[in-house]
């Protein structure tokens, strides 16, 4: 049953100085979902869809059986501004001021949005309800 | 050099066996990471920021907690609780703390005694307990390591489902903090209990870990 308090010591000064890394860089999160809402405002259909991941993208296409840039623009979305932000590991949720809620995730050519407008449903373990989710 | 190798090879083997061990474990779940992201079209993540992240850092630590945990409870319980027979077990009359005379400490102690054995007072209360603080103290350390990290992990899972994610105390309440704690505590109790009762019947020749091949199973606090 031996050990080795201080060799364990030093493994885990390690360890305790990667956990304070546990949180991602979120960055471009918040400005990925603030460029769906901009672009929804102008009614810029290409540049909306731009901004969802792949599979959001083609979920919005199958629900609405539209192109993506016309049924983008369908969505009911509310904000502009981002309020709050939270991102671990490649996953991140975006507040925006007009109540709405983004979800993102990192991908190869940086943050995509796969769900806006989304609203709290009661119930701890209850997905938000989305307007447009993968 | 052979002769440092020698006198401590028992904590060179294991250090050596628990570097490889951690790189292996860390090179499989980067890629069961990445894979993972590959079946939902996320990104995959370098090694380095793999080693950075709470994934890894929540598979390390919530085994370190367990196995600290482990030691501090058998250091403590071999104290006071005895199992006859078992060369992991005091023998029958020596539960407690033991005299002074029998831990050599203040006018007890030998010349060659640590420091902190002699001088008595706070410093040798310290010293007599001073295997189970460092262990208890590494043991809470991993465990809020755990914590910290596996919320993390878990509110990105959380998020992947479109949920929003748990403060630091609404995680302490959540079953994935718990499972997870319990899921390693439960494997090392088991392992430790069933040394110790294993012990008085089975040995292995050679190991102060089991009584000497020939002495009877009834014999309590014999090592070989």
């Amino acid at each position: 049953m031996g050990a080795i308090p201080r060799k364990a010591l030093l493994g885990l000064g390690i360890g305790i100085v990667l956990t304070g890394c546990g949180a991602t860089d979120t960055g471009g999160a918040a400005d990925a979902a603030e460029r769906l809402y901009a672009a929804y405002s102008r009614d810029d259909g290409a540049a909306a869809c731009a901004t969802l991941s792949d599979d959001a993208r083609e979920q919005l296409v199958e629900d609405e059986q539209k192109p993506c840039a016309e049924a983008v623009l369908e969505l009911k979305l509310s904000g502009s501004r981002a309020t709050g932000e939270e991102a671990y590991v490649t996953e991140a949720k975006v507040d925006l001021d007009g109540g709405d809620r983004v979800f993102l995730e990192e991908t190869g050519d940086g943050w995509r949005v796969t769900a806006a407008g989304c609203r709290p449903v009661p119930g701890p373990e209850a997905p938000y309800d989305c307007e447009v989710e993968s | 050099m052979r002769r440092f190798v020698r006198d401590n090879g028992l904590g060179l083997f294991f250090l050596g066996i628990f570097l490889v061990a951690l790189a292996l474990q860390s090179l499989t779940g980067w890629q069961d990471f990445n894979n993972s992201q590959l079946r939902h079209d996320g990104e995959s993540i370098g090694y380095g920021r793999y080693l950075l992240s709470s994934e890894f850092g929540v598979a390390m630590l919530e085994n370190w907690q367990s196995e600290y945990l482990q030691f501090a409870l058998y250091i403590t319980a071999t104290v006071w609780l005895l199992q006859r027979g078992s060369p992991e077990s005091k023998e029958l009359d020596q539960a407690g703390g033991e005299s002074d005379q029998e831990q050599k400490i203040g006018r007890h102690a030998d010349d060659d005694s640590p420091l902190w054995a002699r001088v008595g007072g706070v410093r040798t209360r310290v010293f007599s307990n001073s295997l189970l603080i460092a262990m208890g103290t590494i043991w809470l350390l991993s465990w809020l390591g755990q914590s910290i990290t596996g919320r993390v992990a878990y509110n990105a899972e959380r998020l992947e489902h479109h949920q929003s994610g748990l403060d630091y105390f609404q995680y302490l309440g959540s079953a994935d903090f718990w499972e997870r704690t319990f899921q390693n505590w439960q494997s090392e109790f088991l392992a430790v209990g069933s040394m110790a009762v294993l012990a008085v019947y089975l040995r292995q020749r050679g190991s102060p870990e089991s009584k000497p091949v020939g002495e009877a199973h009834g014999h309590t606090g014999v090592t070989g």
